[in-house]
């Protein structure tokens, strides 16, 4: 009875621990196996899909244009309040990742100083982004304009050390939306 | 007239439209702390190494916003105001994995 009692209060935890060594051990040789070809994805058709979302971007951009005459979009303040007939504020965001090839690059480039252009193609698509879903958003509620327009940019990631985790760029767009009663 | 959210009307202007602001009644603020689970932080950490939007984090930036957006109206209330102008958002990334959104405006009252 004793022998039992001494066997389930060391094995079990033994046991425990064996398993999540045996399991760290497969992550991490499938996760070695898997990353260079992950990496080399990421590297090859990184360009490629971001000028697909741009083209893609552009086309939506000409379609809400289209639908709307003219920007929905202004920092302004309201010139004639007495026209509107109803008013909200609507927020919306994106987080946009730089793939590790990116990073990489952008590390090479800050050894050098100067401008970083990978990031800021990848940070100036994603305002750009930003700035249509917002449009969308507006014009799906059926407002005929958004007033005074913000930005907001921030770092969020779950790094842990250099190469863990992810690291992650928000862009945060916000504004009033406001109906007209007789838009001119 | 402007919509109401709960009853009070927000704004990201200095003025409501349509109404007269007749008192302030100070800022009110919101805030929240929130993570994803373990769980979504490693397909994140996969998806960031191809690279693109990271999906899971904007969903989790949306929801925590909505809660400090909802906080800052309950405040608001609670002060006896029925609007905010001047709304401002803040995000900050206190720890790895967890983010803060913060959200702040005026209490106004109308007449």
């Amino acid at each position: 009875m004793s022998e039992l009692l001494f066997y389930a209060v060391c094995g079990i935890p033994l046991l425990l621990l064996v398993l999540w060594g045996v399991f760290w051990t497969i992550y991490g040789v499938l996760f070695s196996i898997a990353y260079p070809f992950m990496f080399l994805y990421g590297a090859l058709t990184g360009s490629s899909k971001r000028k697909e979302w741009q083209k893609k971007l552009i086309i939506r951009e000409r379609q809400t244009l289209s639908k709307t005459g003219k920007d929905v979009l202004s920092m302004d303040k309201l010139r004639r309040p007495q026209n509107v007939s109803e008013s909200g504020v609507i927020w919306t965001s994106i987080v946009i990742g730089p793939s590790h090839w990116q990073q990489l690059v952008a590390a090479i480039y800050m050894l050098f100083g100067g401008s970083v252009d990978v990031y800021r193609d990848l940070i100036a698509l994603g305002r750009s982004e930003v700035f249509q879903r917002l449009r969308e958003m507006a014009t799906d509620k059926g407002y005929d304009a958004v007033i005074g327009v913000r930005l907001d940019t921030s770092m969020i990631g779950t790094h842990r050390g250099k190469t863990q985790g992810s690291k992650g760029i928000e862009i945060f767009a916000y504004g009033t939306g406001i109906k007209l009663d007789n838009p001119a | 007239m402007p919509s109401t959210v709960d009853g009070i009307y927000v704004v990201s202007t200095e003025t409501i439209p349509g109404l007269i602001i007749k008192d302030q009644l100070g800022v009110v603020s919101g805030s929240t702390v929130r993570a994803k689970n373990v769980v979504r932080d490693f397909t994140q950490m996969l998806k960031n190494i191809v690279g693109g939007e990271l999906p899971q984090y904007t969903e989790l930036l949306v929801e925590s916003r909505n809660e400090a957006f909802t906080r800052m109206v309950a405040d608001a209330k609670a002060r006896g105001a029925n609007g905010v102008v001047n709304l401002r958002f803040a995000t900050s990334a206190v720890s790895p994995g967890a983010a803060e959104l913060f959200c702040y405006g005026t209490a106004v009252v109308t007449e």
